[in-house]
């Protein structure tokens, strides 16, 4: 779709208020003047003026609402096509027709009220106006809903916005035209205005009609035109913009005017056969009067003219031998000496449109009658028959127009199609975008036109499809003699691959075992990981006790140690208390030694001296073996001491290294036990790589027999292949050779 | 946990077998002074009974290894080894003099003279005082066992053999140890004393 420019659509907006403008101004102006015309007319004949000036401009206003209602037609597929989205709210369109019928209608009756009418009851003239405007409504919504579903072609409606403004114009002086021709024939036949008013009234409408044909063309163009150059500037070529009504409503609005037509005729028609019956009732009425002064004849004179002022006849007494009665107005004379004569056919002749009706005194020879005057009924009747006439002879013009507008409408396109359904039918080929009336038959078109595509298209894909089956089928009977002999060797190949598949079975069926034998062995070795891992825990624990235990054991051997340092103290000291005592019994037994060498200078005497010396010496001496003694024990324990420190000491190294040792072990046992996790765990992985592998082998295992199983099967196959390839083979020649002959037939 | 302190030694208390005898008994000083007061009385009792026999008396004395024999009235004190001046230009067997309660007093070693091994003075060794004809010097012994009577009849000849057999004046056996008895005279005066030697 086209960029829609706003001031495209401005256009035809305008478009729309200036022909509304136009139509309620020339309402307006025909009103005024019709007043105006017959202000005097609204004087003296006030009742039936009023109505005429009102159906005056009844008449008025509905030419206008056809030809803004035309208007709208001629506008919609311009506006659909430029717009698709404004929606013309059809509703909305027949409300405001309505409003302003009705503001218009009351405008006038209060102009008439300014002029003095006050007859015409408001409630009447309102149930008019409303009337009206709805009729107007209404056949807008009944003219418009046709040309709802518009199609306009894609090709462009440059053209179409160009003939608008004819067609426009057109209407309007067409409808101007009937405006003028009812409005006169209204006017003379009905209001009983003489003839000279009426067609002035008729030249009147007329006249504005053919002055506003140019006005409305010149108007409409001046709008038009540059739309129509946009159009064209965007490349839209002409085209003719058909807008699409459908049968439906043409028929309707034929029928409805059709029917119109009639009911006013048999409406005249009846009020015809009013008129006669009148006549034959005034006729019987007169005639049992007459049989009644027959019987009883009285005072003829006065009866008679009691009876004949009653019916409204004239009453008549011809004296015998007279031919004129008296009281008998004079235009009757003639028809009075004829009835004198007696002479029933003279007198039917002569009667006319009269109804004469009489009887003969008895005994006196004088004739009595009434004479009917239907004659002066007759402009009336006569009136009524030309309408009556007038409107047959419109409806069956109508109905003739319609009929043979509508036949056309249907027959032309339909032939058309038929003749287009054989061309087809005889040789296919493109159906021609003809130009059919966008109704109901050009959908039947469009149906057919696309069916014709759709056929051919098929017949199209048809022959891509044998074409493709040609080809094919020459690749197929090359494939198959290759299938041919890839099927020999595949049997060939198959038998190998039976071999094969037995050694790969057995293959796979060992690697099964071995790896079932993995499997147990990881077993055995995670059962042996996981107890070593429980040692080394609790070895582990066992080397947290002893490192505790050692360090209990260190402080002990230190404490122990300070004791036995101590102790080599206090030892130290007793030796050096034990060395005064050994120098003393040194001494004591140098002593000795030297008492006794006095005491053998001595001689005699010394004798006894020596022996104390030697006591004293022996003393010396056990003091001295004494004190070496405990010198020995002291110095022993002091080796000890000093033994037992250095052992402490050796032995708290040793601790300490135990401990470290200890701990070296704690952490050798971790690393023991780490290595022993990841042995586990490797273990857990051997364990279950060793059963998914062993399930594997066993899956390959069954795979390899199915495979075996399938490799027979295969050779068979293969064989069955061979034989079937050959069958194809044929096979593809024969369909080879359909086709050539289906291509030849074709 | 059983440590073993001291190794495999005997432990202390053993040791006292040697003083009782052979006894294993518990240290018990108490017991070891009646002992000995015991012994002492028996001692000065056995002295009572004694007769005068001819009997020598003797410093036994250890020397290079062997027990000698000085005479008691050669003998005239014993005495810590003191302290030594050393003369110079005096042979090396003279280790030197010292102060003997106001008389200089020379010291010497007579082991080399008797061509003994020169063993080490221990804290044992003593030196005794010999008187030999005018000269008193002091003899520098390993060790002075005791102060013993030696019949005469027990002293044999010098079994031995040495340079100087005069320095020797027999031996004598003394509880299985064979003690030569020393002729300090003799030794006193060896030539090897003199100075111009």
């Amino acid at each position: 779709m086209p960029d829609v420019k706003k001031s495209d659509l401005e256009v035809i907006s305008q478009v729309r208020v200036l022909l509304l403008a136009a139509c309620f101004s020339v309402t307006f102006v025909v009103v005024v003047v019709c007043v105006f015309l017959l202000r005097e007319y609204l004087l003296e004949l006030p009742a039936k003026l009023q109505r005429v000036v009102i159906i005056g401009q009844v008449i008025a206003s509905v030419t206008a609402t056809l030809q803004i209602i035309y208007n709208e037609r001629l506008l919609r597929p311009i506006v659909k096509y430029l717009a698709p989205q404004e929606i013309f709210n059809l509703r909305k369109g027949a409300i405001i027709l309505f409003a302003q019928k009705f503001v218009l209608y009351m405008i006038i009756y209060f102009v008439l009220m300014l002029f003095g009418i006050s007859d015409v009851s408001f409630i009447s003239y309102l149930i008019l106006t409303i009337t009206v405007a709805l009729l107007a409504a209404g056949m807008m919504i009944l003219m418009l809903k046709g040309t709802s579903e518009v199609k306009v072609k894609t090709q462009p409606l440059a053209d179409a916005v160009l003939k608008l403004p004819m067609k426009s114009a057109l209407i309007s002086l067409l409808l101007w035209l009937f405006a003028g021709f009812a409005v006169g024939l209204f006017f003379y036949y009905w209001a009983g205005m003489n003839s000279l008013r009426s067609s002035a009234f008729a030249v009147l409408l007329i006249c504005a009609g053919i002055i506003a044909f140019p006005v409305q063309y010149y108007l409409f163009k001046r709008v038009m035109e540059p739309l129509h150059q946009r159009l064209i500037e965007r490349g839209i070529r002409p085209s003719e913009a058909i807008f699409k009504v459908h049968y439906r409503y043409k028929f309707m609005v034929g029928m409805i005017s059709t029917v119109f037509f009639a009911v006013s005729f048999l409406g005249m028609l009846s009020v015809m056969k009013a008129y006669k019956i009148m006549r034959d009732q005034s006729g019987h009425l007169i005639h049992i009067a007459l049989e009644e002064l027959e019987k009883n004849p009285g005072d003829i004179n006065i009866q008679l003219n009691e009876t004949a002022q009653e019916i409204g006849a004239i009453p008549f007494i011809i004296a015998s031998g007279s031919t004129s009665a008296p009281g008998v107005p004079g235009k009757y004379e003639q028809l009075i000496e004829i009835v004198a004569t007696g002479d029933t056919k003279k007198i039917r002749k002569a009667e006319g449109d009269n109804l004469v009706l009489w009887k003969n005194k008895p005994g006196d020879g004088t004739r009595f009658g009434m004479i009917y005057p239907f004659e002066r009924f007759m402009p009336y009747l006569t009136q009524v028959r030309n309408n009556a006439i007038s409107f047959g002879v419109l409806t069956i013009i109508f109905a003739v127009v319609l009929a043979m507008m509508t036949s056309r409408d249907i027959s032309i396109p339909l032939s058309a199609i038929r003749q287009r359904i054989k061309e087809f039918g005889a040789g296919g080929g493109e159906w021609e975008d003809d130009r059919f009336l966008d109704d109901e038959s050009a959908d039947l078109a469009a149906g057919f036109r696309a069916m014709t595509k759709e056929i051919n298209r098929q017949l199209e894909r048809s022959k891509m499809l044998m074409e493709n089956i040609n080809l094919t089928v020459q690749h197929l009977s090359s494939s198959a003699g290759e299938m041919e002999a890839i099927a020999k060797d595949q049997a060939e190949g198959s038998a190998q691959q039976a071999a094969a598949i037995q050694e790969a079975q057995t293959t796979a069926a060992e690697i099964a075992a071995s790896s079932r034998h993995i499997a147990e062995s990881t077993l055995t070795v995670d059962s042996v990981a996981s107890e070593t891992q429980t040692s080394c825990a609790s070895s582990a624990n066992l080397i947290k006790t002893a490192v505790q235990g050692m360090d209990e054991v260190k402080e002990t051997v230190s404490k122990v140690a300070h004791s036995m340092l101590d102790l080599g103290n206090r030892s130290q000291r007793i030796g050096s208390a034990i060395d005064i005592i050994q120098e003393i019994s040194e001494q004591t037994n140098l002593l000795s030694l030297n008492a006794s060498i006095e005491a053998s200078g001595a001689g005699e005497e010394g004798r006894r001296f020596w022996v104390v010396a030697r006591e004293i010496r022996r003393l010396a001496e056990v003091t001295v073996e004494a004190t070496r003694q405990i010198r020995q024990l002291v110095s022993e324990i002091q080796r000890s001491t000093t033994g037992a420190i250095m052992q402490v000491e050796e032995s708290t190294k040793a601790a300490e290294k135990w401990a470290g040792q200890v701990a070296r072990i704690g952490e050798a046992f971790q690393h023991i036990e780490s290595l022993v996790e990841s042995a586990t765990r490797a273990i857990r992985e051997i364990k279950t790589n060793t059963r998914q592998q062993t399930t594997a082998c066993e899956q390959m295992a069954e795979v390899v027999a199915e495979v075996k199983e399938v490799a027979d099967r295969v050779v068979i196959s293969s064989r069955e292949t061979e034989l079937s390839m050959a069958d194809l083979t044929d096979l593809t020649r024969n369909l080879r050779d359909l086709v050539i002959t289906e291509e030849k037939q074709n | 946990m059983n440590v073993r302190l001291g190794g495999d030694k005997p432990g202390p208390y053993e040791k006292v077998d040697a003083m009782n005898g052979g006894k294993n008994e518990e240290y018990d000083t108490r017991k070891i002074l009646e002992q000995m007061r015991e012994e002492y009385w028996r001692g000065l009792s056995e002295a009572e009974v004694e007769e005068a026999k001819d009997l020598l008396q003797l410093v036994t004395v250890s020397l290079g290894g062997e027990l000698f024999g000085i005479p008691a009235i050669q003998a005239k004190e014993i005495l810590k080894t003191p302290e030594l001046i050393r003369v110079p230009r005096t042979p090396s067997i003279v280790l030197g003099i010292f102060n003997l309660r106001g008389k200089i007093t020379s010291v010497v070693d007579v082991r080399p003279i008797l061509g003994l091994k020169q063993l080490e003075m221990g804290n044992r060794s003593r030196t005794v005082i010999v008187q030999a004809g005018p000269l008193t010097t002091g003899v520098v012994v390993e060790n002075v066992r005791e102060i013993t009577q030696v019949p005469r009849g027990k002293i044999i000849p010098v079994a031995r053999a040495i340079a100087n057999k005069e320095y020797l004046t027999g031996q004598a056996n003394l509880d299985g140890e064979i003690m030569v008895l020393l002729e300090m005279g003799k030794i006193l005066s060896a030539k090897e004393f003199s100075t111009n030697a």
